[in-house]
């Protein structure tokens, strides 16, 4: 049930509409079911997996709370352990195996371990990831253990955030569940504001510029030069507009039943630094890996070299959250690497930046611009579906730039005209709002405005997504297959 | 209930525009801008040649592997028979593909199926564009409500991008539109066109459950016979490194297909396996020696059935 289909919009009317008739001590069983009926509509056989990582949690969480010395990091050990072992078996188990194999291959032999025909349970990397900060929480006397088990498994399966997240904390959400949530106009608004926004980013951009992305990327020997460059900058959109709209879908249906979710994105393409790119972006998971990665390791606190192997580490780890592929390891070492650069080149860069005026007045512009190129750059490896095909387009991105640019055609990358144009017009419209909502808050502007004008504004946007979204292909988020 | 309140006034001033906005793109400007020359609208033209040409004939049923895969002005001359190239495009699905056929079949015709690997659904955009310039074509698809709705939405968004292509004089596209078909309902209009990039093997068949659509095909046939028509199967021509890929999948379904389909079908599943070199854009459609060379062997085929006496 993708959340740009008309059977979540009738799930969600039906849930967000009973949710306010009910008395609200029964609510929690009401999202409880309607996210297992969610979950289910996926795959339903796979709610057996996530109902087991449930009750180990459950246990662990009450345990460790319990417990004193040694025995609560066992207790908590125990959890991890099950966790991240449910999430090898189904994500890592067959990489972890063909990669042997491929070891072992080179001195006659063969892999002892079968190959798994299984499919990845949806949401398994966030969930997992939300799971574990439960419990690390609770070990370190942050987070009270929940006793109610219908109120823990719902924190793990809320269905706005069950399959992309964000990833939330159990100090954030677990007592909105014991809140009272009464009917609240503004929560409405927003919260339709929100999803609107969401779909428009999803089914007006990020599903018209997947149509080239995926022509390009799906068969890259076939192109050299600016249908590379073109459709990697296009990817760069593409996946940013799929995920922080999925992201915003799922803030905004929670707030129309009363819950604040956390923020996953905060214009990310408007940074001016990679430090500052990955505070922005999928804000949930890089803090995540922050608190229970990063900062265990040592974080800033050690020596340089033991930081930046830290951050290394971290960058690493974090690549291969995102999938079991070789293109996606290289993707975040990729990421490790700028921000090591990044830290230990600051002090060049800031006498740089101080030693000529042209320099000190663009300087925000330079960050930008370069911050942008090495994003989309290391985005060609996280789209890749090989690493041969990474290492052809990285070696063919600058060939035959005169002929290649005749490429651009439209109807070459498998689109037309006029889907250039809206998705062009879409995306500068949605750069400036964002541009915009740096200096001053769109919505609290759009808020103080009277009642037409403020109508029209979500007229247009109802429009536009109407009239210019791409509903037919339903292409999943991206993000679902992580 | 105040907080109801608040939200009763923007909601149902916003509802209403919408509603108005929607219903005078598709219901006040979307006659004005149909488009009588795009690929589908042939459909028209297909349905009033199934209609008008007289018996005895044989009636070519499929996607585009037939547009764009057969020479039927050669089987005319070479069977002495009136031929009838109902191909269009898979994209209009399997329901429509047969129930427009079944409509205009008569007594004595010989029917001979092509039907696209795995075909059911039709896309919902390509059937917006054949409802509006053929809308009774809706009549012949069994359409959930919620497809009616996806059809509606798609309909308003070809009122837009239809706008904007008269606005700028664009010209149809110069290989798939309605005048690019010959009498017989070939489309030849690619033959002198520069060959794009054809996918090769790259393209594999995911949803391989054919029941339902083995189904629908028998269904088709008892149809057909209750008008006393013949009824063959044959396959689509098809890319060879597409074939290798997906061969295991291909094969189980020609296993379905010999042991369920309720008539004789022509050759077997690499019959119409041709090199990647005779293809033309798509895994299905042919260029012009591809052309030549599938009529051929269909004419071999036919002759083998005795569905055309050998010269």
């Amino acid at each position: 049930m993708l959340f740009n289909s008309l059977q979540f919009a009738i799930f969600f009317v039906c849930i967000s509409c009973i949710y306010y008739l009910l008395p609200y001590r029964y609510r929690w069983i009401l999202l409880l079911l309607g996210s297992c009926y969610f979950y289910m509509a996926f795959v339903p056989i796979y709610i057996l997996i996530l109902g087991f990582t449930i009750i180990i949690d459950y246990f662990a969480g009450l345990l460790i709370e319990k417990a004193s010395g040694k025995q609560r990091k066992w207790f908590l050990i125990s959890s991890l352990f099950a966790n991240i072992s449910v999430l090898c078996i189904f994500k890592y188990y067959n990489f972890l195996n063909d990669n042997l194999s491929s070891v072992l291959n080179q001195f006659n032999y063969d892999t002892p371990f079968p190959a798994l025909k299984i499919l990845l349970p949806i949401g398994l990397s966030f969930h997992t990831f939300q799971a574990m900060s439960y419990t690390i929480e609770i070990y370190r006397g942050k987070q009270p253990a929940e006793k109610k088990f219908g109120i823990y498994a719902l924190y793990v399966m809320f269905y706005p955030q069950l399959v992309a997240g964000p990833i939330e904390r159990p100090q954030n959400v677990l007592h909105q569940f014991y809140e009272k949530h009464t009917f609240k106009a503004e929560n409405i608004s927003e919260g339709l504001k929100l999803i609107a926004w969401g779909l428009f980013k999803k089914v007006v951009i990020a599903d018209r510029f997947a149509v080239v992305v995926d022509k390009v990327y799906n068969d890259p020997r076939h192109f050299e030069g600016w249908p590379l460059i073109f459709s990697t900058l296009l990817f760069s959109f593409q996946i940013y507009c799929d995920f922080s709209g999925y992201s915003d879908i799922a803030l905004g249906t929670a707030r129309v039943i009363g819950f604040r979710l956390m923020k996953n994105f905060n214009s990310p393409y408007f940074s001016t630094s990679i430090s500052e790119f990955w505070k922005r972006w999928h804000i949930s998971l890089s803090t995540w890996f922050r608190d229970y990665l990063y900062i265990p390791l040592g974080g800033n606190r050690v020596a340089s070299e033991r930081r930046y192997f830290n951050l290394f580490i971290t960058f690493l780890i974090s690549g291969l959250w995102h999938g079991a592929n070789w293109t996606y390891v290289i993707w975040g070492s990729l990421n490790g690497i700028y921000i090591i650069g990044e830290n230990s080149t600051k002090n060049f860069f800031n006498k740089l930046y101080l030693s000529t005026n042209f320099f000190s007045k663009n300087r925000k512009a330079i960050g930008l611009i370069s911050t942008f190129t090495l994003t989309c750059f290391a985005w060609i490896f996280f789209r890749a579906k090989t690493i041969q095909d990474a290492f052809y387009i990285v070696e063919h991105l600058f060939s035959n730039l005169q002929s290649s640019f005749s490429q651009l055609k439209p109807s070459n990358l498998g689109t037309t005209q006029y889907d250039y144009i809206i998705g062009f017009l879409a995306l500068i419209i949605l750069l400036c709002i964002e541009g915009l909502n740096s200096r001053i808050s769109v919505n609290m502007w759009l808020k103080r405005q009277n009642l037409m004008l403020r109508v029209s504004i979500y007229y247009v946007l109802v429009m536009f997504i109407l009239l210019f979204g791409s509903f037919d292909l339903q292409e999943q988020f991206i993000y679902f297959q992580f | 209930m105040k907080q109801l309140i608040l939200l009763v006034k923007p909601t149902s001033i916003l509802l209403a525009l919408v509603i108005i906005t929607v219903y005078i793109f598709i219901f006040l400007v979307s006659p004005f801008i149909r488009n009588e020359s795009s690929y589908v609208a042939a459909s028209l033209d297909k349905e009033k040649k199934l209609e008008e040409t007289a018996s005895p004939r044989i009636i070519f049923v499929g996607g585009s592997n037939l547009a764009l895969g057969l020479d039927c002005q050669v089987l005319n001359k070479k069977t002495q028979l009136n031929i009838v190239n109902m191909g269009l495009h898979a994209g209009l699905g399997l329901d429509f593909m047969l129930n427009e056929a079944i409509d205009g079949i008569k007594a004595g015709d010989t029917v001979i199926l092509s039907i696209e690997y795995f075909l059911e659904e039709g896309n919902k955009k390509l059937i917006a564009q054949l409802a509006i310039v053929n809308p009774t074509a809706i009549s012949k698809m069994n359409l959930s409500l919620l497809d009616r709705f996806r059809i509606l939405m798609s309909q308003l968004q070809l009122c837009v991008s239809s706008a904007f292509y008269i606005l700028i004089d664009k010209f149809d596209d110069p290989i798939y539109n309605r005048q690019g078909f010959n009498e017989y309902g070939d489309l030849k209009t690619h033959f002198n066109q520069k060959k794009p990039n054809v996918p090769s093997g790259n393209i594999l068949f995911v949803n391989t459950n054919y029941n339902n659509g083995v189904k629908k095909i028998n269904n088709f046939i008892e149809k057909a016979k209750a008008k006393k028509a013949k009824v063959y199967f044959t396959y689509p021509a098809f890319q060879r490194s597409t074939y290798n890929l997906n061969k295991i999948k291909l094969k189980n379904l020609a296993g379905q297909y010999n042991n369920e389909l309720n008539c004789t079908i022509l050759g077997n599943l690499e019959t119409f396996v041709l090199d990647d070199k005779y293809f033309f854009d798509t895994v299905y459609h042919l260029d012009s020696i591809g052309i030549h060379k599938r009529t051929e062997i269909m004419l071999q085929l036919m002759e083998k059935s005795n569905i055309i006496n050998k010269p």
